[in-house]
């Protein structure tokens, strides 16, 4: 979106750079070059207001909390994954155990 | 952490300007305090890394709640003279204390991964990744569009990321390395099962359609419309993120509920820091037109929205 009027900063890239303003990502803005845009430019102040509305929007609305018995579940995901990880670590000792035998008993 | 290079003694104020007068905003001086006050979850929402702070000069820090690492660990991850008032003077015993402190938090629990049994390396995810169960299952449903699927990619995620925690080195990020696992395994496993409203690559993806389908909703809107938005309801924000592309959505969801600096995103989602820019920036208006479109269907807004929107 361009509000049509020349400026050193074209709109367009002030409204990418502002979202990094926005996001306080400060390293990626040039910051006096895009507030001399936003003192040109209205419509930019205005459309990085709603981009920052809608960032205090998704904030306040996407929070989920896990389901009581996930924990418990994911404790015993957790407690089944050592389980493998020793079996696995055990069977490899077995199995050179059982060709020991093996070779033994021929 | 990316710590503000610039001054910005003007801070957020400068967005705040011409808001509220209904869009005949042109010469107003753009240092007017800013009108638009978006409540966030910063506060009162105990346990989330996020706050964003209205205020300027709230600093890069605070805003990320605290969450400090980068995943390179090339910055200092404590920062020991943060909340030190400027010109104090300092003690050689103060100085010792400080460096004491230093070292106990950047090293809180020295972990010798030779020696570590089975049993402690357990131990110490369930200790050290359980806490972020609510956050990782918040990103999931965001992903998996349904709670069913979301408690399996958490499940999954946190049997994948303890069948690798050996690799994972103690102190440095484990949130993002947790949130990177999520997404990984989402990608290879749960991505493909979901109906996605707006398949395709979503970085080429064109604007178009959203534009087509809001345009007439939002064109016109300016602060009236920042009003109306923040008269939707949580469930209306969560259904039009959910129709989001999965990048967007993503990216939009580790930066604005998680908090996630672009560099970590950028880990996470394993693409430039500059896509991560573009597609918070796309999001965000994606998500915007997509809402004026709920906000003028169910006509909430001021008189000026509703004109705008006809």
């Amino acid at each position: 979106m361009s509000c049509g009027n020349p400026h050193e900063l074209p709109c367009d890239e002030a409204q990418l750079e502002a979202t990094a303003w926005i996001d306080e990502e400060y390293s990626l803005v040039e910051v006096a070059r895009l507030e001399q845009h936003f003192r040109e430019c209205p419509d930019c102040v205005a459309e990085s207001n709603l981009a920052k509305a809608i960032k205090g929007l998704v904030n306040r609305s996407c929070h989920d909390k896990a389901p009581d018995d996930l924990r418990q579940r994911v404790v015993a995901r957790i407690a089944h994954v050592q389980v493998t990880i020793t079996q696995s670590q055990g069977s490899q000792v077995f199995g050179f155990v059982v060709d020991q035998q093996v070779t033994d008993g021929e | 952490m990316l710590a503000p290079t610039k001054s910005n003694p003007s801070g957020s104020n400068l967005l705040g300007a011409d808001l509220g007068r209904g869009g005949a905003p042109v010469n107003k001086p753009v240092l007017a305090p800013p009108i638009v006050s978006v409540p966030l979850a910063g506060a009162g929402v105990s346990g989330r890394s996020l706050g964003w702070t209205d205020g300027a000069n709230s600093g890069a820090d605070s805003a990320k709640g605290g969450f400090h690492m980068s995943l390179d660990d090339s910055t200092d991850p404590v920062g020991v003279t943060v909340g030190l008032p400027a010109n104090t003077a300092l003690s050689d015993a103060t100085v010792d204390a400080m460096a004491d402190a230093f070292l106990a938090n950047a090293e809180p629990a020295a972990v010798d991964l030779a020696t570590e049994t089975p049993e402690e390396r357990q131990a110490r995810f369930t200790a050290d990744a359980l806490p972020f169960l609510d956050q990782l299952y918040g990103a999931a449903w965001r992903m998996t569009g349904n709670s069913v699927d979301a408690e399996d990619l958490v499940q999954d995620t946190y049997a994948r990321a303890f069948a690798a925690f050996h690799q994972f080195t103690p102190g440095t990020n484990l949130k993002a390395w947790l949130f990177r696992i999520l997404t990984n395994t989402y990608i290879s496993a749960y991505r493909k099962k979901k109906r996605q409203p707006l398949q395709g690559g979503s970085d080429d993806l064109e604007d178009w359609q959203l534009t087509r389908a809001s345009n007439n909703a939002s064109e016109g809107l300016r602060s009236a419309e920042v009003e109306a938005l923040e008269k939707l309801t949580d469930t209306e924000v969560v259904d039009a993120m959910q129709q989001l592309p999965d990048d967007f959505r993503t990216a939009v969801y580790l930066a604005d509920v998680e908090g996630f600096a672009y560099k970590e995103i950028a880990d996470i989602m394993n693409t430039p820091i500059g896509t991560v820019m573009s597609r918070l920036h796309r999001g965000r208006k994606q998500l915007r037109d997509l809402l004026a479109g709920y906000a003028a269907e169910r006509g909430i807004g001021t008189s000026a929205a509703v004109e705008g929107a006809s």
